[in-house]
């Protein structure tokens, strides 16, 4: 048979086919015309052959996905999150090639997700999960050292512009989200996860690990401020109207502690 | 203080790959390996995985495989991935750098997969040109590996092995031959695998990859091999290797496993069959 498709154009029905997928009735795609002519059948029809293709593509992106929203596929099930994961791989294919850095977009769409709009906790364990992810492919750096803090002159502290440490991410839920998360990892949910005080939590990764810390409400206003791009003067301004118990030399020495801020430091 | 041997060659011996799992294990107890091969595209965040990689790379020669450039692609290379990977090896010093003889990518569309190329002159030429152009920005030759495929093109104009040896001696690429690659293609598509290690020159093969697959049985009494590196190597994968020492020579041979992942000792054993592999044919050589 002669040859008519050129590689580029077999190269993009390959790529229709991996986001094409199964329809609610269970019907399979059309396979792409001019690959199904190119392939070899010998025993195994080209239609099948470009399914085991299909397959995989969506099983490594689901598994990928399992691997980093381990607690949010807990909540709603192996099941549920395989056939979401699905579509999901198939209308936000990656954007590169690094595997690490899919799944950004997944918490929201979750939250969009058949029946998923009662239970919105879901998305902010997911929305955790990211963050945690994130820290822990986020680049080491140097922390703030205090010296360069006390070597500011005292009259233009409040000018100081910082910024937060590459592998600081901040999270706030109206509910114990670091609690449910746990709970969820571990098997052992119940609707009681769900209550108590809204949680505010700082994430870092000093070393190897992702260390997670629950903040006052006034360290977290601190540092959404500063990570705002707001000086020093104007977010501790911010964190003491959201925190009447605010204490910034205290809260200064657990951010340092923490190491929380990169080694930078502006003055305006 | 134990000297750094960072940057250092790979060894004509067997090696294992680095997987997510043995970061620690590897960085904190040394294990007796004699390399590692690791994909670049898990450290490209210089985030945890990059600080266990910068201190293992102080310990064993490492090699860089990558997945995601896709040298087979007719669309051009992402020159942005590119420039990633040459910026890693740089600080890497890989002892060996490579890819696959495959597309992942077309256009900017990604499609995580290997995805099987006609054995073409139009394909030969896409190809020599992603890996000239490859081979270029890291200032180096690399090796291309041949990868599994589920289909085959009807189109096709030549054997893999004569595609394979064609992309090295028109980019001067190294081959790196997958054996279990060979086996599961030969089964699948109805070639001999004995023919193809027999057909390829000796002088491009740079390394050598060794993995387990797994059988699946369709309709009609039909088996398909599926290359999934989530297995022991078969006993005729094994066989082959052995062949493919005697006519290659002793070469890098990196046991990949990269799914179901065992026990960082259960690799290292593997390991250790594939040298003994290697020790018997350097013997035999000797004695005649």
């Amino acid at each position: 048979m002669p040859h008519s498709a050129d590689l580029a154009d077999l190269q993009r029905e390959f790529r229709q086919n991996a986001l094409s997928d199964i329809d609610a009735a269970g019907v399979e795609p059309p396979a792409p015309a001019m690959l199904v002519a190119e392939i070899v059948a010998d025993g195994l029809a080209p239609e099948r052959r470009l399914a085991i293709h299909r397959n995989h593509y969506a099983t490594t992106l689901v598994e990928a996905l399992g691997g980093i929203f381990e607690a949010a596929r807990a909540l709603v099930g192996a099941d549920y999150f395989e056939a979401f994961a699905r579509r999901h791989a198939r209308a936000r294919p990656p954007a590169g090639p690094c595997l690490f850095e899919y799944g950004a977009a997944l918490p929201d769409a979750l939250a969009d997700a058949p029946g998923m709009a009662d239970h919105g906790y879901v998305a902010d364990v997911a929305r955790l999960e990211w963050a945690m992810h994130e820290s822990f492919h986020a680049p080491a750096a140097a922390a703030l050292s205090p010296t360069r803090l006390t070597a500011t002159p005292s009259d233009r502290l409040a000018d100081v512009r910082l910024t937060l440490h590459p592998t600081v991410r901040l999270i706030a839920a109206d509910f114990p989200v670091d609690a449910l998360w746990r709970a969820a990892r571990s098997g052992d949910v119940s609707p009681d996860d769900l209550k108590g005080p809204p949680a505010w939590l700082v994430l870092s990764r000093p070393a190897f690990d992702v260390s997670m810390e629950g903040a006052s409400v006034g360290q977290y206003r601190l540092l959404a401020a500063l990570s705002d791009g707001a000086s020093l003067g104007q977010a501790v301004e911010a964190a003491a109207a959201v925190d009447e118990t605010f204490d910034f030399g205290e809260t200064l020495g657990d951010c340092l502690r923490q190491g929380v801020f990169a080694d930078e430091l502006g003055i305006d | 203080m134990t000297q750094s041997i960072a940057g250092a060659a790979i060894p004509r011996r067997a090696g294992i790959g680095l997987r997510a799992p043995h970061l620690d294990e590897v960085m904190s107890a040394r294990p007796p390996i004699d390399w590692f091969e690791f994909h670049p595209e898990n450290y490209l965040g210089y985030g945890a995985p990059y600080l266990y990689l910068e201190r293992i790379r102080q310990d064993y020669p490492l090699a860089m495989h990558g997945v995601g450039l896709s040298l087979g692609t007719a669309s051009g290379l992402d020159l942005i991935h590119l420039n990633r990977l040459t910026e890693l090896a740089g600080r890497i010093e890989p002892g060996l750098i490579s890819e696959h003889l495959a597309f992942a990518r077309i256009d900017d569309a990604y499609l995580n997969d290997l995805l099987p190329l006609p054995y073409t002159e139009e394909a030969l030429q896409a190809v020599v040109r992603n890996v000239d152009q490859a081979q270029e920005a890291f200032g180096r030759t690399i090796l291309v590996e041949n990868a599994s495929a589920y289909l085959a093109f009807a189109h096709s104009t030549m054997p893999e092995h004569a595609f394979l040896a064609e992309v090295c001696r028109r980019s001067g690429a190294k081959a790196l031959f997958d054996v279990n690659n060979v086996y599961v293609n030969a089964r699948n598509h109805g070639f001999d695998a004995a023919g193809f290690i027999a057909a390829t020159p000796p002088e491009i093969v740079g390394e050598m990859h060794l993995a387990g697959h797994a059988v699946k049985q369709l309709d009609h009494g039909q088996e398909i091999r599926i290359d999934d590196h989530g297995d022991h190597v078969d006993a005729a994968v094994w066989e082959l290797y052995e062949i493919a020492v005697a006519r290659f020579g002793q070469t890098p041979t990196l046991i990949e496993w990269d799914t179901r992942i065992p026990s960082l000792q259960t690799l290292i054993d593997e390991a250790a069959r594939a040298q003994t592999v290697m020790d018997r044919v350097a013997e035999g050589a000797n004695a005649a």
